[in-house]
């Protein structure tokens, strides 16, 4: 499966972005503007989206 | 040479392990022996084949300063001491396009109809010593190695300077034969860059150059040698006399990479450009020959993931982890070195990190002697901290095999009601198996459910609000913290850690039960991916977490409350950041929203609980839960 660009959130510091998901392969991932690790893709029925929010 | 003489030591050259199953003490080994053209318990080596094979290709071994026919010697040293068929080149032998070799052959070795031979072996332990790749100079345009003849890399100058190589030891421009006058070597090319190349040190480049630069000199003493390195780093024993030797010999040392090598049109010299930075001065030097000391990289073939090949690595095969850099990952870098993650598997050399030729014998040395102390003991001790399964609750649904880094579960099947066989001798105690299975039915030895709940009951006992729990794994995080507190880094009182052996032992029920119990916020914490010393299980921590956030969407709890990080143990001021910033987090949590969790997973794990209680036989009606 190829990889897709999905809009991520930080759970840290609320940042938004968006970066490569392919689902399926779990790789580490931290918060551009924090380096957090709690970053969690944005849940597709939250009506939130990277573009928007940055 | 000595390897193939010994009567203890079989060797299967021109051979891959294709796969390998089974735990410490009782690995089954697949090993591929490629067809063997030639018999090498016949061959002589009398070398009458090679005059009629009509065809001619590069030497790998001499750097393709040189070349070979289709049937030779791979080098002098070469065991076993025979000749071999390179099936690639060969004109063809089904049909046989040209058999010249086998003609001349007196003895009869030579046998086309060979085919590829599989080998089951029988093994206790497994030394992976695949050794490393050089790095390919080429992406550094700047140095003109794929312009300029006389740039060569190291390993290239090597066989030139060899009494072996090409020229027999004469050094010799490989433009036109002329012996080098002006020599300039650089330093870390493709070691540690960010940009291209690699980010560590290769640690055998410095020396390699102080000993070609003594070399040269011994060769030709009008050679005026010059190196451009950013640190000469000679820490090894008797390493920094040579080094001062090569410095009283007149062997210049320039501070300073150069930007640019260009090649002078009219005289051929080569022009390297530099900024020292010492002086601070722009300077140029020009030579007849400049060599590029190139680092190590991962062997392509068996370490990385992925190479492309198609085939399984040996990383793969042993289900080995890697460092961040690629190389394969030790059990602990300090007190298992030469250890990998799975009993019964040692490094020795370059697979695990680039080293020298000391450091690699000493290492092989030591990956021998454990291998051999496993062997000769004839019974494994391992720690206490295992995985042990409860028959009574298991609904063979599998999933403690498949989480399992180590292989050490062997499935069970549902249809003949056979349940899955924890393996003691090849488990690790990370606990994956445990924190995944849906039914309750493992318990980790010394780290029970129950003794984590009771952590957490007794945290939050008092003040329940003013508590952070941090669960953190053994090797990474708690020693974070423990460099944390070694470095005098504050970190507030609030964060009360729980360790685990890995933070694949973060069960999602003790997520649930620390809220239940009113903590405001909790937080998973374990191994960069890179460093897990349970080769993956880390990645099953990540997938738990973010299961449990969407899981928190559903309920109506906030996700911010469940946190994530990788934290390794050297991250001591990490650890302090975090922990400072999980306590800004657990301020803004009202004692309102914790209570109406607890609330809703009052009823949530109720409902979990009646679930869990029903009869086997509507057990077996009902899905694994989700």
């Amino acid at each position: 499966m190829s990889a897709t660009v999905k809009p991520f959130y930080c759970l840290r510091c609320t940042h938004h972005y968006r970066t490569e998901y392919e689902k399926g392969v779990v790789v580490e991932r931290s918060c551009p503007k924090c380096g957090s690790n709690s970053v969690r893709l944005v849940p597709e029925n939250s009506g939130k989206d990277a573009a928007t929010e940055e | 040479m000595d390897a193939g003489r010994h009567p203890k030591i079989e060797l299967y050259v021109d051979s891959e392990v294709e796969d390998v199953t089974g735990f410490v003490g009782n690995y089954q080994a697949r090993v591929r022996r490629r067809a063997q053209y030639v018999d090498a318990s016949e061959c002589t080596a009398c070398d009458l084949c090679t005059p009629v094979c009509p065809v001619v290709v590069p030497d790998e071994y001499q750097e393709g300063f040189s070349s070979r026919k289709a049937i030779y010697r791979a080098f002098p040293q070469a065991i076993p001491a025979s000749f071999t068929l390179d099936a690639d080149n060969c004109l063809g032998f089904n049909p046989i396009a040209c058999g010249k070799c086998l003609e001349v052959c007196e003895k009869e070795c030579i046998d086309f109809d060979a085919k590829d031979e599989i080998i089951d072996l029988q093994i206790g332990a497994v030394v992976v010593a695949t050794g490393m790749d050089v790095y390919d100079p080429r992406p550094n345009d700047e140095y003109g190695y794929t312009r300029f003849t006389d740039v060569v890399t190291s390993m290239e100058f090597e066989r030139l300077v060899n009494a072996g190589g090409p020229t027999d030891g004469e050094i010799m421009r490989p433009s036109d034969g002329r012996h080098p006058k002006r020599v300039g070597f650089i330093q870390c090319v493709g070691s540690r860059s960010m940009t291209r190349g690699v980010p560590y040190c290769s640690n055998f480049c410095c020396m390699n150059t102080i000993k070609e630069t003594l070399l040269l000199e011994e060769h030709d003493p009008d050679v005026r040698s010059t190196v451009f390195y950013t640190d000469i780093r000679a820490f090894g024993k008797g390493f920094e006399d040579l080094y001062q030797r090569s410095r009283e010999i007149g062997v210049r040392y320039i501070r300073g990479l150069p930007g640019l090598v260009e090649e002078d049109a009219d005289t051929g010299d080569l022009i390297v450009h530099v900024e020292n930075t010492l002086t601070g001065g722009r300077e140029e030097h020009r030579f007849d020959m400049v060599v590029l000391a190139v680092g190590l990289v991962p062997p392509k073939k068996t370490a990385e993931n992925g190479n492309g090949s198609g085939k399984r690595t040996i990383a793969d095969i042993l289900s080995l982890s890697h460092t961040s850099d690629g190389f394969l990952m030790e059990a602990h870098p300090k007190l298992k070195p030469v250890d990998a993650p799975s009993r019964g598997v040692f490094f020795a050399g370059c697979i695990e990190a680039p080293k020298d030729v000391k450091d690699s014998v000493t290492q092989a040395g030591a990956a021998a002697v454990r291998a051999s102390n496993l062997l000769t003991a004839g019974q494994v001790r391992i720690e206490a901290i295992t995985a042990a399964l409860d028959p009574d609750p298991c609904r063979i649904c599998k999933i403690c095999a498949q989480v399992c880094p180590f292989n050490a579960i062997e499935e069970a099947n549902k249809k003949e009601n056979r349940l899955p066989v924890f393996i003691e001798a090849a488990c690790s105690g990370c606990g994956t198996c445990a924190a995944e299975c849906p039914w309750d039915a493992i318990s980790m030895r010394h780290y029970t459910d129950q003794q984590i709940m009771a952590q957490i009951d007794s945290i939050l006992a008092e003040d329940p609000m003013d508590k952070v729990i941090a669960f953190a794994c053994n090797w990474c995080s708690y020693a974070g913290g423990d460099m944390a507190g070694t470095s005098r880094l504050q970190y507030p009182a609030s964060v009360r850690l729980i360790r685990t052996m890995c933070s694949g032992r973060v069960d999602e029920k003790f997520i649930w039960h620390a809220f239940r119990r009113g903590a405001p916020l909790v937080l998973v914490s374990g191994c960069h991916f890179s460093d897990c010393h349970y080769i993956d299980a880390v990645t099953w921590t990540q997938r738990r977490v973010e299961k449990a956030w969407t899981k928190m969407d559903r309920l109506g709890i906030r996700a911010e409350r469940l946190q994530l990080e990788w934290i390794s143990a050297a991250e001591g001021q990490k650890f302090a950041r975090v922990m400072r910033e999980l306590e800004e987090m657990r301020a803004l949590v009202t004692p309102g929203e914790v209570a109406e969790a607890q609330g809703i997973l009052e009823t949530e794990i109720a409902k979990q609980e009646r679930r869990k209680n029903r009869k086997p036989a509507e057990k077996a009606k009902e899905p694994v839960p989700a």
